[in-house]
């Protein structure tokens, strides 16, 4: 063939040689697929390129495809052993089903563009994107972290026609801290450097783009331990007139930002791969936040000139993936010999699917292309004309004159049917309780220990030593930080934004994640972040009925029928439970395979399911916003919600060493209306603190508030609502559905007037003693809250 | 005639050095608590047509805070390094075709300085540590605190 491109020989070969090709070239396509490649190019009567070939399996990967949320899946669900339940499930139909049902005239896009964009004003929109840089993050903590954040805040760019970036949140899962160095597997890095890299990454990204990141959570489980999660988001601010982008036949294809290199090729199929000293550099892309915040800037002055009429993010896959998408209804003609690049030596093919940072894609019309390049100039960024969207339906690359691709794009996006897979759950897995006997009640100084003991654990303590590292004031619309209280001491339920300096209108964004439900039912773990993502944003002023949310899964090996069975059942939740809140999803990424496999053992371990849910709600006005902390003396403690018997995946359990049990089961029915009524009561002034009630239980929740307004206060445990009074239950349970909130005393029949209908009760009064007092049957538990207070900071340290 | 200097760019005497303190702590995370102390400085490495009086501008003017730093120019092929009577000395730098952000940085500087030389600029890190270590404890430093071989190459001295 040509002097550029090398044949790829496919043609007449067999099975066994296709594997082959793909396997020696990281291509990450299965039998079937190559297959499919096999009957293309011999309808054509032809071999494909190397071009071409990484080209098709850049598109059909798992990461850019979403072959398993694309799949037919035989899904049947096992109870006692002989119930079945068998159904056929498509998991993305299922996830935009949900959306379809709820959404109203409220999401302006979803699912179609880089990120969801829902309406804040008759002007403006807010775009939401939340994505996952796993397994780059645990090769190389600093480097993937960074270009995590890098890489999400460019999909926000290339929202619409772009928006402008306001918040960045940051979501991590990481090994226990203080695993002893023996215990790692070769080729792991310890769980303490990949959470400093990490921080550090996202905090020098973050901050140097002027981006305040101000919302995120962190969780330590051992099944973190050789794949970390990193989950990275970013908010922005669109004018609705910049949603609508069309690619037009005639626009040239313009890349601007940073060089090319060999950076990041074939990361996305890399994850599988054990690490060794002689693996290639190739596959870790470091950012340049400089860079990038040029090319923002001047995009930004670009959009507002109307220069472009399409732009979307140079990501995973690269050129290909960016290229390829914009063009996918029209054709494409690139000539790769334009691309700058940092150095010499890149072959044809690596220079298309290179996945260096701070790149974009933009189609320009003719009349416009001469003052964008000339706006690009003067602020000193980049910017080339590679090629023309023409209308041939094909996607054809040149190289020095030479063809060294040229595909159908209906079969490049439309070519790979639908996989089918077989999952299956079983529902009474885990669920059985192992655990000594129950603690006696009656000396209650083994329960303050307790209580401390689960203050301070990782999951629970205070997150200031990550916080504090991260700018969350730049900009200066953060109007709810992530630490509140007068010393900025105690913890915030979600972040609140003003996005426009001229309207008191807001924003409240939060998450909700919990891993420890899932091992045991992912349908509730589900419906549990759901509730708890939408739970912090109602709980900081925002308005339930207006709120979205996205999705982001992480899961580990997929060809096991029972991770694949958990995966499905955990969507399923995400369905109901959307459904019965009213949540359109607008967003969402899945980043299947994380898993490890131990050199010398052969060993495989995935990680656990997770789920994160992240949420973002329209505040009416930030001046009627409240915060967590006890706030006066002499107010009133109540308790909003019923507490159960809910124990199973809590924080109390796992400290103890306690398997099983039942995990927190939603109530939207009974929680919905509760929202709306702790909503209306923030608006109007008569609440005057609101904590949502989640990991850690009741105790913890009390301490926080506590804690974050330096005040003590007496709370009677006999009178939370509970069916089962075990002391256990009504400190540690983490049933859902539950706020504690500070109600002014005057405003006490107000209050309990406006609560009718549902549960809630009077359980305490803040003092100003230093001290909580907690009684139960006649006893009593005295906590310092000072001392609390070191405990709980003390817990993570950086 | 194609040169090559070293920069190395470190903190006055008395000036506290946090990130080696930073260092410190996290080499003894991993047990090895003989490491008395820690310190380190920039390397900056400036391969191309360039002369020295370029390369004392360069030092001065951009990549300097006069007020804490102080910094030495050697000559490449020497190899040498001061010794502060730390004895063990080690040198971290990104391997070929990883982005060197502060390098790409640097370039951008040095051209806005006024000096539009062609060079190649990467950059590293040094650290010196002081303890009595064994060779293996100090491969192990390198290799679980100082450099990821994935996109970093380590020298010891």
């Amino acid at each position: 063939m040509g002097k550029y491109a090398k044949e790829v020989e496919i043609i007449g070969v067999d099975d066994k040689v296709l594997l082959d090709i793909s396997e020696r070239n990281l291509l990450s396509l299965n039998l079937d697929e190559m297959k499919i490649i096999q009957e293309y190019f011999t309808s054509l009567g032809r071999n494909p390129t190397d071009c071409e070939i990484e080209t098709i399996a850049q598109t059909w990967s798992e990461h850019c495809y979403h072959k398993i949320f694309r799949a037919d899946i035989d899904y049947t669900e096992i109870k006692e052993k002989k119930h079945m339940r068998r159904s056929n499930i498509t998991l993305l139909k299922l996830i935009k089903k949900a959306t379809d049902k709820v959404k109203g005239n409220f999401c302006i896009s979803v699912f179609e563009d880089n990120a969801g964009i829902i309406r804040f004003n008759r002007r403006y929109g807010i775009a939401f994107k939340v994505e996952t840089h796993n397994h780059p993050s645990a090769l190389e903590p600093y480097g993937g972290a960074g270009t995590g954040i890098g890489g999400v805040i460019r999909d926000i760019l290339g929202a619409g026609k772009g928006a402008v970036p306001i918040l960045n949140t940051d979501v991590f899962c990481f090994g226990i801290l203080d695993t002893p160095y023996p215990e790692l597997p070769e080729g792991v890095l310890h769980p303490r450097r990949v959470f400093r890299g990490v921080v550090s990454g996202v905090r020098d990204y973050g901050n140097r783009m002027g981006i305040p990141t101000a919302c995120g959570a962190i969780i330590f489980d051992k099944g973190y331990q050789n794949n970390c999660l990193v989950y990275c988001g970013t908010l922005g601010i669109i004018p609705v007139d910049k949603v609508k982008k069309k690619v037009v036949d005639g626009d040239y294809i313009v890349v601007v930002g940073g060089k090319t290199g060999r950076d990041g090729i074939h990361g996305a199929t890399f994850s599988s791969i054990a690490l060794d000293k002689d693996i290639s550099t190739s596959v870790v892309q470091i950012g340049n936040p400089i860079v990038e915040k040029k090319m923002m800037d001047v995009l930004i002055k670009a959009r507002d000139e109307s220069l472009y009429s399409a732009i979307t993010d140079c990501g995973a896959g690269g050129l290909s993936s960016a290229v390829g998408e914009m063009g996918k209804d029209v054709g494409a003609c690139v000539y790769l010999e334009r691309v700058p690049l940092k150095y010499e030596g890149l072959a044809p093919w690596e220079i298309w699917v290179s996945e260096s940072q701070e790149r974009m894609v933009l189609a320009v019309p003719e009349k416009t292309l001469e003052r964008l390049l000339q706006l690009f100039a003067e602020e000193d960024v980049e910017a080339t004309v590679i090629g023309q969207f023409l209308k041939t339906g094909k996607l054809e690359i040149f190289y020095n004159g030479e063809q060294v691709c040229c595909l159908d794009m209906k079969f490049l996006h439309r070519g790979l049917p639908p996989r089918k897979l077989k999952a299956k759950f079983y529902v009474d897995k885990g669920k059985e309780l192992f655990r000594k006997k129950r603690l006696k009640e009656k000396d209650l100084s083994i329960w303050k220990e307790r209580i401390l003991k689960v203050l301070g654990s990782y999951n629970i303590s205070s997150r200031e030593a990550v916080i504090t590292q991260y700018d969350h004031e730049v900009q200066a619309r953060t109007i709810i930080k992530p630490l509140i209280g007068m010393q900025q001491s105690g913890p915030s339920d979600g972040v609140v934004l003003k996005p426009l300096y001229d309207e008191w209108k807001g924003i409240a964004v939060s998450c909700g994640i919990n891993p420890f439900y899932g091992k045991i039912d992912p349908y509730y773990m589900a419906g549990c972040c759901i509730e708890e993502a939408l739970r912090n944003v109602v709980s900081v002023g925002a308005d339930p009925d207006s709120v979205a949310i996205l999705d982001n899964f992480c899961w580990g090996d997929i060809n096991n029928q029972e991770n694949l069975g958990a995966l499905t059942r955990c969507v399923k939740g995400c369905y109901e439970f959307a459904v019965k809140y009213k949540l359109p999803f607008i967003s969402g990424k899945d980043s299947l395979n994380n898993f490890f496999i131990d050199k010398t053992t052969g060993e495989k371990t995935s990680i656990p399911g997770t789920l994160l849910i992240s949420a973002v709600g329209i505040v009416p006005d930030i001046r009627k916003t409240v915060t967590s902390s006890f706030k006066k003396e002499g107010n009133f403690i109540y308790i909003c919600g019923r507490t159960q018997n809910e124990l199973g995946g809590s924080e109390y359990y796992r400290i103890y060493g306690i398997k099983g049990g039942k995990v927190p089961e939603p109530n939207p029915s009974k929680t919905l209306p509760l929202m709306r009524k702790i909503f209306n009561l923030i608006k109007t002034g008569v609440i005057k603190a609101s904590h949502d009630c989640s990991d850690g239980g009741l105790i913890v929740t009390l301490l926080e508030m506590a804690i974050g307004g330096d005040k003590g206060g007496t709370v009677c445990l006999d009178n939370v609502p509970c069916s089962d009074k075990s002391i256990e239950v009504l400190l540690f349970s983490e049933s859902q559905g539950r706020f504690i909130v500070e109600v002014e005393r005057r405003y006490r029949e107000k209050f309990e007037k406006f609560m009718a209908g549902s549960t809630f009760a009077l359980i305490g009064e803040i003092d100003s003693s230093g001290l909580l007092d907690i009684v139960y049957k006649q006893d009593k538990i005295t906590i310092s809250i000072r001392e609390a207070q070191d405990i709980w900071k003390g817990g993570l340290k950086w | 005639m194609v040169k090559i200097y070293k920069i190395e760019v470190c903190n006055k005497k008395g000036i506290p050095d946090a990130f080696g303190l930073d260092v410190m702590k996290n080499i003894r995370e991993t047990g090895i608590v003989k490491v008395k102390d820690v310190t380190t400085s920039d390397l900056y490495c400036f391969q191309g047509d360039i002369s020295l009086e370029d390369i004392k501008r360069i030092a001065d003017d951009v990549l300097l805070d006069k007020v804490i730093q102080e910094y030495i120019i050697r000559e490449e092929d020497r190899g040498d390094f001061e010794d502060k009577g730390y004895g063990i000395v080690v040198d971290v730098f990104y391997k070929k075709g990883v982005t060197d952000a502060v390098a790409e940085t640097v370039a951008v500087a040095v051209k806005d300085a006024g000096i539009k030389k062609d060079v190649k600029i990467s950059t590293g890190k040094r650290y010196y540590i002081k303890g009595e270590l064994t060779k293996k404890e100090i491969e192990l430093i390198c290799e679980k605190v100082l450099a990821n071989r994935l996109v970093q190459d380590y020298v010891i001295h």
